[in-house]
């Protein structure tokens, strides 16, 4: 890593020191606010947030300190469901009461297990909350809620399995869906999106499936050391025996094969992703969403068919990530990106996968939802073109001058 | 019983021991047992018992009118394929299409269903990209065969309405399936010549292809719809399978039922292949120049490749009510069967 992965990628380095300079830092927007609770509150997304604070700081002033606090909402819950050292009966009380927390001033939770890196949070509670009954009402209601149904389903799945897809989807969209649905209700609460942004739950849905699937995949290694299972058994019985099978030697085709019917499933949500990118309006709103779509194709991709998945953590290159965020911008950039890595996906697509048609005709379909719209900067037809026309005019002008040059001869046959 | 063998409705398909026409035939057998069957066609394969057969030419009045008294419904499937004569596209699709209107109309025919193509709507530059019904027919046609079957379909379309003959037609876009001529044994055949190593084109081009079934059940919807439905007379459909691939993948979803190892080793890319496309396409209009009758569509189909071709079939949904039955991936897999089959016997 280092100096010879900037060489191969000058672009991503341009674009890293671009980032460095514009991007604004969190003591930017912690300066902002003199209330030193909401600025604690920022200090709690630096700390548990790896990818959505600098997202959420820039965000218009309007939504910024809601969908701040939601996170914070969101990932209070998380801890509480990620903390295996908490009784079962207890855990499940905890999230499915989690939402009234929310308006409880001056609660806080001191129990976390030693290992939860994000205890701290609920230790200092009263803060986040404090901050939440600020806002206005109709966002209250909008996060309570969204807490309250998620809370039930991590309770629901903290005593039952990922068995059947159906209830993978259903733990997906509890923990990510719900995310979606919310934020487009408070986009729409807003104002700065349509106010019936709100109503699109099937299509916030797959946003959020989209990003949870491929983190499930992607993490498999990391989730399987930890003791969780949240590949359905319905798509992975098809390859193996037990999940943990798909790592040994000897599996490794079967391990692919998995590997690569779990990304054809999270692959179908990106029509429904771009029907929802093209709703938006605000520019702030849009880049919120749509960098960490852009993050989950470009992830799904580097997934796809690579064993590594079964040796390490995979993961995109820091300044292929940085490029990205530059880059998503409006919808046309977003498209030309999904274009890229939707091609590179068909690349990898071998076929002796068992899934090998149903992987291209599912490309096939995103392709003809993104490609229709997309403005393209500059284009091969018309390089091609080029070259075919200068070609073609070459050989004209070999061939008028090679009958020039016989026609001496020619004359004297013709007699003329 | 005079009266319930008039109130049975007669259908004529019109090419209908060809590839779709057949199909066609077969679906129609299968929902409709209470209707009786005709089929116009130059030749037939085998007969079937519950069929009454016309064999001759479209173009030929007495055998068309013969055929079309007493029907309810014609189905107008019959056409050369692409690669036919100018001059055969211009007799069947354009004159023959003529004969079958005028048939029709004098014999009191109610209904006509015209099997038009995708390709009335291909220019000769630009690409489609998710056309619809409201795309106007090109300046200038991608080739010959779009031309002609263009002029076929603004006949029919036109005759909707006159003398109560109610006319719609369907655009389909490569059809493939059993009984194929044309995809499928050549496709198969181009793997045993290790063709499908050769990959002109970067394959980033969409294409819509069509599994037969599908494309005779849009037929069924339109012979059960048209009759009634102020909608859809008059009006054209496109039908696909809603699922267009990158070009490439039509054939390699073949192609990787039947073996392990079908990677290209030579990938031509786009603009090289547009490098010679251009080449090819001033060689030959040189040719035609100095060689009098001289006309090849060699250039035509390396512009196939590079090309996006694919349909929005909103309308059909809507107005016929049509989805696809059988999907691509199915489609492939009944295809191979039935060739493997075929070349069993």
């Amino acid at each position: 890593m280092g100096v010879l992965t900037w060489l191969s990628h000058p672009t991503e380095l341009v674009a890293m020191i671009r980032y460095a300079v514009t991007v604004p830092s969190a003591s930017d927007t912690a300066d902002k606010t003199n209330d030193p609770g909401l600025q604690r509150c920022y200090e709690f997304l630096d700390m548990t947030s790896r990818s959505f604070a600098a997202v959420i700081k820039s965000l218009s002033p309007t939504l910024r300190d809601v969908i701040c606090l939601y996170y914070l909402a969101l990932r209070g819950l998380d801890t509480i469901e990620d903390d295996m050292s908490l009784p079962l009966d207890y855990k499940v009380t905890l999230l499915r009461s989690f939402h009234s927390f929310l308006t409880q001033p001056g609660w806080c939770f001191t129990e976390s297990g030693e290992n939860e890196k994000d205890a701290v949070l609920l230790v200092e509670y009263d803060v986040v909350i404090e901050q939440f009954m600020k806002l206005d009402p109709k966002f209250q209601d909008i996060i309570v809620d969204s807490a309250k149904r998620m809370g039930n389903g991590m309770a629901d799945f903290s005593v039952k399995r990922v068995v059947s897809r159906d209830d993978y989807e259903l733990y997906c969209h509890y923990v990510a869906g719900l995310v979606g649905e919310g934020l487009s209700a408070l986009f729409a609460a807003s104002g700065l999106e349509d106010p019936d942004l709100g109503k699109e739950t099937e299509l916030s849905n797959s946003l959020g499936l989209f990003l949870q699937k491929t983190n499930i995949i992607r993490d498999y290694l990391e989730d399987l050391q930890d003791t969780r299972q949240f590949w359905p058994k319905e798509i992975w019985g098809l390859y193996a025996k037990e999940l943990g099978d798909l790592t040994e030697p000897g599996n490794e085709k079967q391990a692919l094969a998995c590997l690569n019917h779990m990304c054809m499933d999270a692959l179908s949500h990106v029509p429904d992703v771009f029907a929802y990118l093209e709703k938006l309006r605000d520019p702030s709103v849009f880049r919120f969403v749509a960098i960490p779509q852009v993050m989950a194709i470009a992830t799904i991709t580097t997934v796809f068919s690579n064993y590594k998945v079964f040796q390490q953590n995979v993961k995109i290159r820091k300044g292929e990530a940085v490029k990205l965020i530059m880059r998503a911008n409006n919808v046309n950039a977003v498209r030309g990106i999904f274009i890229e890595y939707l091609r590179q996906f068909h690349a990898k697509n071998v076929s002796t996968d068992p899934n090998y048609t149903k992987i291209n005709v599912l490309i096939g379909q995103c392709l003809a939802r993104v490609l229709p719209l997309y403005q393209p900067e500059s284009s091969c037809l018309a390089t091609g073109t080029m070259i075919g026309t200068g070609l073609a005019l070459l050989g004209i002008i070999y061939y008028q001058w090679t009958t020039l040059a016989s026609s001496d001869v020619s004359s004297h046959h013709t007699g003329l | 019983m005079v009266e319930s063998t008039s109130s049975a409705p007669v259908y004529l398909v019109i090419g209908g021991g060809g590839f779709l026409g057949s199909h066609i035939v077969d679906l129609l057998s299968e929902r409709h047992p209470e209707a009786s069957l005709r089929i116009l066609d130059l030749r037939v394969p085998n007969k079937l018992p519950h069929v009454e057969y016309f064999l001759g030419d479209i173009c030929d009045p007495e055998l068309v009118d013969r055929a079309c008294a007493g029907v309810t419904t014609v189905i107008h499937t019959a056409s050369p394929h692409p690669g036919s004569p100018r001059a055969i596209m211009r007799k069947v699709n354009v004159e023959g299409t003529a004969n079958v209107i005028r048939g029709c109309q004098t014999q009191g025919v109610g209904n006509l269903i015209y099997t038009s193509s995708s390709s009335v709507v291909m220019p000769a530059q630009g690409q489609v990209v998710n056309a619809d019904e409201t795309l106007p027919y090109p300046s200038q046609f991608a080739d010959y065969y779009g031309e002609t079957k263009a002029q076929a379909e603004e006949l029919v379309l036109k005759a909707n309405g006159e003398k109560a003959l109610r006319t719609c037609s369907l655009r389909p876009a490569g059809i493939f399936g059993p009984r194929d001529q044309q995809m499928v044994p050549k496709g198969m055949a181009s793997l045993k010549r290790n063709a499908h190593r050769f990959q002109l084109g970067s394959n980033r081009t969409l294409t819509d292809f069509t599994y037969v079934t599908n494309v005779a059940h849009a037929h069924t919807l339109a012979v059960e719809k048209l009759p009634t439905d102020d909608r859809i007379a008059g009006e054209a459909f496109f039908i696909t399978n809603d699922s267009p691939v990158l070009f490439w993948d039509q054939l390699r979803g073949l192609w990787s039922l039947v073996s392990n190892d079908i990677r290209p080793w030579v990938v031509i890319p786009d603009a090289v292949a547009y490098a010679i496309y251009y080449l090819v396409y001033y060689v030959l209009a040189l040719l035609s120049l100095f060689i009098p009758g001289f006309k090849s569509n060699a250039a035509f189909v390396i512009k196939l490749l590079l090309t996006h071709r694919f349909y929005n079939i909103t309308k059909a949904k809507t107005l016929l009510g049509y989805h696809p039955i059988v999907s691509l991936d199915d489609g492939y897999r009944r295809s191979v069967e039935w060739y493997l089959e075929s070349q069993r016997e």
